[in-house]
């Protein structure tokens, strides 16, 4: 099992190395001059030659792509990713003052779309057919095809502007929660409720179900104990695949309901051209990804006695 | 009372869309306590679905008229937490492909305890010791380690060993066996004749073995049911069956085997949504006669009851 988890954390590091690689270009990516973006960025001023030469030179501009990319790496790996453009802090201040703000939201999200999807999921299976089945197949047709900004703007209007119950935007507080995390559970939990639904009506056909069921055991036990162990394999697989539309959504809701958060911050540094904030959230959203990645490998292994023992 | 088992008149029509599969269709006959009857027929006769129907395990988009009568209550009509209580406890299955029967992510150790967890109340740590001895008796060692192992660490014959320890847990009265020998090298296939007589030796019970190996069942059966498309077709003594069969269908059986002359059947088996009239196996029998056409009922000749004209 150790050595299960150390092969597959040596395994994540080629796929790190390429994103930081991709996160540094960003800066080249994108047209026009870094050096100009920064005496822009900085004194809001049209940049003079003089100044650009200038900055060029302070920031290390002149110099080849790779060493700049190898100084921003072996900065980047000691959590070092420069100083703003546009405020007086490190990027690393601008982005933890941020990061629990949007974490609240991100993990509220998903613990509260895992848990219902699950709920929702198993209900709908088992009462294959029945109204509830409908209801849930329903909600997840709806929750599919409603665009979470819109959603967003709705129960804005319904819920602060006409009955006024809840605050439109804002945070920090509970109620302030509230709407972001229902809008984004709506949509983020409608693929997973039908995912899991299919999942687990696929194993309740299987032929261990009916030798479980020829055992005389009561029905929940066949369930939860034989079945939904089972389907929890592609369940796990597919809630963790769809983490990175939680933090791609998260710049939507986030801007719908001016959530303060790190999907806010992408957006305002795009516009400001604040270039080392968004390579840093982009080189770091990435790790995230992997590390959650890596996290549900790990977990197949606690489930799944087949590749426990297949290493 | 010396029969465990009663079936009366059993019909198992699958419903599709516009048709129906007429899987089982009119089949009686009865298992007598502590005997052995093999219920033989090619793929497709209908004889898996009937061991399936007993204990109710089929999906919802069949219907299943007549009666199954165990311990004189009907079987299809009683409630579903009374059922629960027969199956597993009273009525085992051994279900045919042991490579899918068994849960893959839970210890074989936990899954052949849960009989006796669930129907003798035994405590879950007594219940493991209990499964180690059984592990023993039907030579899956070293046992202490295989109770904690999961099936794909099993061979093919000790997942089947482990499905018929299961089976054998609670000491039913009544264990069916879906086609035992499936997958089974011409080898093992005695080993598995004495796993089912070992059984025997601690209980006495009666088995239902659904199998179309012919061979199998004349090791095996006290007594043999022949089913061709859905109905009993002749009932009989195992030694009867294999030294004089009456049913044209039976003797054909019979001559198809290697032994015999590897005589294949003429024709196909027919279609269980549009069975052939009158008596089903007419259109492939060289006895044939108009009267064929008009189906025949179960007739007494001697010890055996055949469905065949030619004994009326």
């Amino acid at each position: 099992m150790l050595r299960y988890i150390a092969r597959r954390a040596l395994q994540i590091i080629p796929t790190i190395l390429g994103i930081s690689i991709i996160s540094f270009s960003l800066l080249y990516i994108f047209p026009g001059d870094p050096a100009e973006f920064i005496v822009e960025a900085r004194y809001g001023v049209e940049p003079t030659q003089e100044m650009v030469e200038k900055i060029r030179i302070e920031m290390g501009l002149d110099k080849p792509f790779v060493v700049q990319y190898f100084n921003w790496l072996s900065k980047a790996v000691r959590g070092d990713f420069g100083i703003s453009w546009t405020e007086d802090k490190t990027v690393m201040e601008v982005i933890l003052e941020r990061l629990p703000i949007s974490a609240e939201l991100f993990f509220a999200t998903f613990a509260i779309s895992v848990v219902f999807a699950l709920i929702l999921g198993v209900i709908s299976a088992v009462h294959k057919d029945k109204a509830i089945d409908h209801i849930c197949r329903i909600y997840s047709l709806l929750g599919i095809s409603i665009p979470s900004f819109w959603l967003g703007l709705i129960l804005i209007w319904i819920f602060s502007v006409q009955l006024h119950l809840l605050p439109a935007f804002g945070c920090c507080e509970l109620k302030h929660l509230i709407l972001p995390v229902l809008t984004w559970c709506f949509s983020f939990m409608a693929i997973k409720t039908r995912f899991v639904r299919a999942s687990l009506l696929e194993e309740l056909s299987k032929n261990y179900v009916i030798t479980a069921r020829a055992k005389g055991l009561p029905e929940k036990l066949v369930v939860f104990r034989h079945a939904l162990r089972n389907a929890l394999i592609p369940i796990i697989t597919y809630f963790s695949l769809s983490l990175h539309h939680l933090i791609v959504g998260s710049i939507m809701v986030e801007v719908v309901f001016s959530w303060p958060g790190l999907g806010s911050l992408l957006v305002e540094s795009v516009f400001k051209r604040d270039f080392p904030v968004v390579q840093a959230l982009v080189f770091l959203s990435g790790v995230l990804l992997i590390t959650m990645n890596l996290v549900v490998d790990l977990l197949y292994a606690v489930i799944d006695p087949r590749i426990r023992y297949g290493d | 009372m010396n029969d465990v088992l009663v079936v009366k008149d059993l019909q198992v029509h699958f419903i599709l869309e516009n048709t129906s599969v007429k899987a089982v269709d009119g089949v009686s006959f009865n298992v007598r306590k502590g005997e052995n009857l093999a219920l033989i027929g090619e793929s497709g006769s209908g004889k898996s679905v009937l061991g399936m129907t007993i204990l109710r395990l089929l999906p919802k988009n069949v219907r299943v008229n007549g009666k199954i009568l165990f311990n004189g209550s009907n079987l299809l009509e009683l409630p579903e937490e009374e059922l629960r209580k027969i199956r597993g406890k009273e009525i085992a299955l051994i279900p045919q492909n042991p490579a899918t029967s068994l849960n893959p992510v839970l210890k074989i150790g936990i899954q052949i305890a849960e009989p006796m967890e669930v129907h003798l109340g035994i405590d879950k740590k007594i219940a493991i010791q209990k499964v180690i001895n059984l592990l023993k008796f039907f030579d899956i060692n070293p046992a202490e380690k295989r109770v904690n192992e999961y099936p794909h660490q099993f061979s093919g014959g000790m997942k089947q060993r482990a499905l018929v320890a299961m089976g054998t847990s609670t000491k039913p009265k009544l264990i069916i066996a879906d086609e035992p020998t499936k997958g089974v090298d011409v080898t093992k296939k005695l080993r598995v004749v004495e796993l089912f007589r070992r059984i025997k030796e601690n209980n006495k019970l009666s088995l239902l073995v659904i199998t179309h190996d012919l061979l199998f069942a004349e090791k095996l059966a006290d007594r043999i049911a022949v089913m061709y498309c859905g109905q009993i077709v002749e009932v009989c003594e195992a030694k009867t069956f294999f030294e004089e069969p009456l049913h044209p269908y039976s003797k054909a059986l019979l001559d198809s085997l290697p032994s015999r002359g590897l005589k294949p059947i003429k024709g196909c088996s027919p279609s269980m949504v549009n069975p052939p009239q009158g008596c089903r196996f007419h259109p492939r029998c060289e006895y044939a006669t108009s009267k064929c056409l008009e189906e025949p009922p179960l007739i007494s000749n001697g010890n055996n009851n055949v469905r065949c004209w030619l004994y009326d």
